[in-house]
């Protein structure tokens, strides 16, 4: 990919209830940890970059903004656009739970070393 | 120096994503350095052996430090009787190194402000090699459960 092309990219995942995360966060009251919506952003950021180049790593959460809490069965949909810059890529994703927005999310990826 | 027990009593997190160890120095209510080792047998480990240990999981564990800090004189060990702590917003996290197996976490965490049920903080985490994370600015909200929405008990 060229500096300066995007890409969207949009995934779905239900958080399960037997999830056992959510056993441990919180007993009695079962709420998504809210760095799971960073890690949903990452794995859909990573499973476009694997089909460009080897060992895309995450260097840096630029920002992370939280909306609103997300709970178990909630459907999350990651609307993710990738673009590429100097050394690697830039990524920002903005996740609904339902149609209410729950996070934005903004990433930074290094081209990997291919290690 | 406070043991997984005392933990507990201050955060409601529990297993297995209950992700620091023990705090082994607190500095009035303004810092505090806290521990957690990483294990071949977490759960993230074993279901990608060799693969690092995901930032996300590695930033939850700094984070749960950065709740003890500002539970220390408010516990929480139930938040159905005590409060829910959520993730407001995070900016400029960087990720240093990778952290593996059996990698020592020394987490490094300070407050910044602390407003109505709402920190602000900041610091690092140095693994058995060096630097592994920088946290900018990590801003965590303290709510009463039944201020959080619907849905307790799992909601299903």
């Amino acid at each position: 990919m060229t500096t300066g092309m995007t890409a969207e990219i949009v995934t779905t995942t239900t958080v399960d209830p037997s999830d056992p995360v959510l056993a441990g966060h919180f007993p009695g009251f079962a709420i998504l940890p809210g760095v799971l919506l960073i890690e949903y952003a990452h794995q859909a950021a990573l499973s476009h970059l694997a089909g460009k180049a080897a060992g895309a790593e995450l260097t840096r959460i630029e920002s992370a903004r939280f909306l609103a809490p997300v709970f178990p069965g909630d459907r999350v949909v990651t609307e993710l656009s990738v673009k590429a810059v100097e050394d690697g890529w830039r990524c920002t994703a903005r996740l609904l739970a339902g149609s209410e927005p729950a996070a934005l999310v903004k990433l930074r990826y290094r081209r990997g070393s291919a290690q | 120096m406070i043991d997984i027990v005392g933990i507990m009593r201050l955060i409601p997190h529990r297993y297995p994503i209950l992700l620091i160890d023990r705090i082994v120095e607190v500095d009035g209510r303004e810092s505090l350095l806290a521990v957690k080792a990483v294990t071949a047998n977490e759960p993230a480990c074993a279901a990608a052996p060799g693969a690092g240990y995901p930032p996300a999981l590695l930033l939850e564990s700094w984070c749960q430090a950065a709740g003890v800090l500002i539970s220390l004189d408010s516990p929480t060990a139930d938040v159905r009787t005590g409060r829910v702590p959520l993730f407001g917003a995070v900016t400029d996290v960087r990720f240093l190194s990778t952290v593996r197996p059996p990698d020592l976490l020394r987490h490094r965490v300070r407050l910044l402000r602390a407003v109505e049920g709402n920190a602000v903080l900041e610091g690092e985490t140095t693994g058995d090699a060096g630097p592994v994370l920088q946290v900018g600015r990590v801003v965590v909200a303290l709510r009463q459960a039944d201020a959080v929405g619907a849905r307790p008990n799992g909601g299903a």
